[in-house]
């Protein structure tokens, strides 16, 4: 579970991961390594595919701030120098939790985050410590 | 003919298809699109027969739209994940530059650059060809001959820097095996802050710092190995980096010359101190270049280059700083920018530059103030300008007998810039 609120605030996100992910548990660290896609593999061998929400959406202006520590706009401009000087590209975005639950749901190696009243038992809840 | 080859260069690398490497992927990713289709359609039916019904229910139509619009961006994203199996963006650059030096005022179509990235597994591929086709550009002159001629007088062919050409910046083949170890090789740039970021959408000014030419090299066409490693510190981390390449020689900008046995080689230390609350970057790195750099007559002379560089970002104030210092032919020559900068809102930036550059090799000595602003309306558009002063030092080395003194001047410099 997404530890970055105090236990009597409401969690805005839950960060979700695809059923066969393997994985127990990721630090933040690691869950923005992944978002700025400066990890690539998962450690069973599968690529990280990180999918991200539309940049007009709260949850990407709140996740942006409190894992990336930038904003959306500064965010785009790092994707833009990532772009140009490594050939990498930002994470594919979703409109919706449904959309976001779907993707995940059958992208081996994908990972996102949606509010914890959208999980649904066809993805797993990743705790990030 | 040159815009036709570029031309066909890209169209070329647009339609090729390393398709060896990509059939199972693409294949899977198809078959999942087709069978989410075919869900599409089936929802399709259920939304056609609930709506004969009468009245349909609200609720349950709406849940089927929501399931249409998910399935839509499902297979939208899967297409995406297709598509970009081969990464192509690019770059456009126009600007004006008018100041007091010999350089008449010009309209300067700088560059035009396209990239092509691909990655598979833990391999990574870039491409990057640009045109540049500037007149008066300053870096280059021509010679009576009507050779291109660099500031250092060396003869050059087919240089990044020279008017009108079509040039490979950038072409490599990267394979990363871990975050520790990764190798990269072939041409590549050098590895100093300013030419990693040296992309007229990546900088703050319009021109490059006066020193910049003058010491590492702009590129090295050789093999790289570089890797990282970071401890978490609270919801920070300490990150430590190295790079160490071995590459031909430069010949400004033209290292497929080199043909000798000895070859250049560099290595790069790096720090990422953690950072917290305002401090939101802090960034260190120290390199050494040892190689050698052709003369005129086209022999060479051994050179060594050492620099500093850091970079801090404090809530909306930055700092960039990198210095360096060469020596060849018992010849010192030195240089350095130090930057700040603040961003007023999301789309401006403010910046200041404080630059020097002394080198007996090229006859120059010069100190360069520089104030500019940067609007971005969009991340990938930005709009500059600058103007600077330039004053001329009295060094030992300057004056022989007979020559003319520099003199100060100002300028202007604006810019345009769009990335695709």
């Amino acid at each position: 579970m997404w530890t970055g609120y105090a236990s009597t605030e409401i969690i805005p996100f839950v960060v979700i991961v695809n059923n066969a992910n393997p994985v127990n548990s990721l630090s933040t660290v690691e869950l923005r390594r992944i978002f700025m896609k400066q990890s690539r593999m998962w450690p069973h061998g599968e690529p990280m595919v990180p999918v991200d929400w539309d940049s007009t959406h709260y949850l990407r202006t709140i996740f942006s701030k409190d894992v990336l520590g930038r904003s959306v706009r500064e965010m785009q401009e790092y994707w833009v120098q990532q772009s140009m000087t490594q050939g990498l590209t930002p994470p594919s975005t979703q409109r919706s939790a449904r959309a976001v639950l779907r993707f995940v749901a059958s992208v081996p190696g994908a990972i996102s985050y949606v509010p914890p009243s959208e999980v649904d038992e066809t993805v797993r809840v990743m705790p990030v410590k | 003919m040159k815009r036709v080859i570029f031309s066909v260069m890209i169209l070329c690398a647009a339609s090729a298809r390393p398709l060896w490497a990509q059939q199972n992927d693409i294949a899977v990713l198809r078959a999942e699109i087709a069978k989410q289709e075919v869900v599409i359609a089936q929802l399709l039916k259920r939304i056609e027969a609930l709506e004969h019904q009468s009245p349909p229910p609200a609720a349950a139509l709406q849940d089927l739209q929501d399931d249409i619009k998910a399935q839509d961006d499902s297979i939208n994203s899967l297409r995406e994940t297709v598509n970009n199996k081969v990464n192509l963006n690019g770059y456009y650059n126009f600007r004006f530059s008018a100041d007091g030096s010999e350089e008449p005022a010009s309209f300067q179509q700088h560059h035009l650059g396209v990239i092509m990235a691909k990655q598979l597994g833990k391999f990574n591929f870039l491409m990057e060809l640009e045109l540049q086709n500037v007149p008066h550009h300053a870096e280059i002159a021509v010679s009576e001959e009507g050779e291109a001629v660099s500031e250092s007088g060396e003869t050059t062919e087919g240089d990044l820097s020279g008017e009108g050409q079509v040039a490979v910046e950038n072409a490599w083949m990267e394979y990363n095996h871990n975050r520790f170890l990764s190798v990269r090789m072939g041409k590549q740039l050098s590895p100093q802050y300013w030419w990693q970021n040296h992309y007229p959408n990546l900088t703050l000014s319009t021109t490059l710092p006066i020193y910049l030419r003058e010491l590492f090299p702009a590129e090295l066409i050789g093999v790289t190995v570089q890797g990282s490693a970071a401890r978490p510190v609270g919801q920070s981390e300490f990150g430590v980096g190295y790079k160490f390449y071995v590459a031909n020689n430069n010949f400004e900008g033209n290292s497929r010359t080199d043909l000798q046995d000895g070859k250049s080689w560099g290595a790069r230390g790096q720090v990422r101190l953690p950072t917290g609350g305002a401090l939101r970057r802090f960034d260190a790195a120290f390199d050494v270049y040892r190689g050698h750099v052709g003369l005129a007559d086209n022999t060479l002379t051994e050179d060594n280059v050492i620099g500093f560089e850091s970079q801090l970002e404090v809530s909306n104030f930055f700092l960039q700083t990198e210095w360096a210092r060469g020596k060849s032919l018992e010849q010192t020559r030195t240089g350095y920018y130090v930057q700040p900068a603040y961003r007023i809102d999301e789309d401006w930036i403010t910046f200041y530059r404080l630059e020097q550059l002394e080198s007996p090799r090229i006859q120059r000595a010069e100190r360069r103030h520089l104030a500019g602003i940067n609007y971005r309306p969009y991340p990938q558009i930005a709009f500059k300008g600058e103007l600077y002063r330039s004053q001329p030092l009295e060094r030992d080395f300057l004056h022989a007998e007979g020559d003319e003194e520099s003199k100060p001047f100002n300028g202007i410099a604006l810019a345009a810039v769009f990335f695709f």
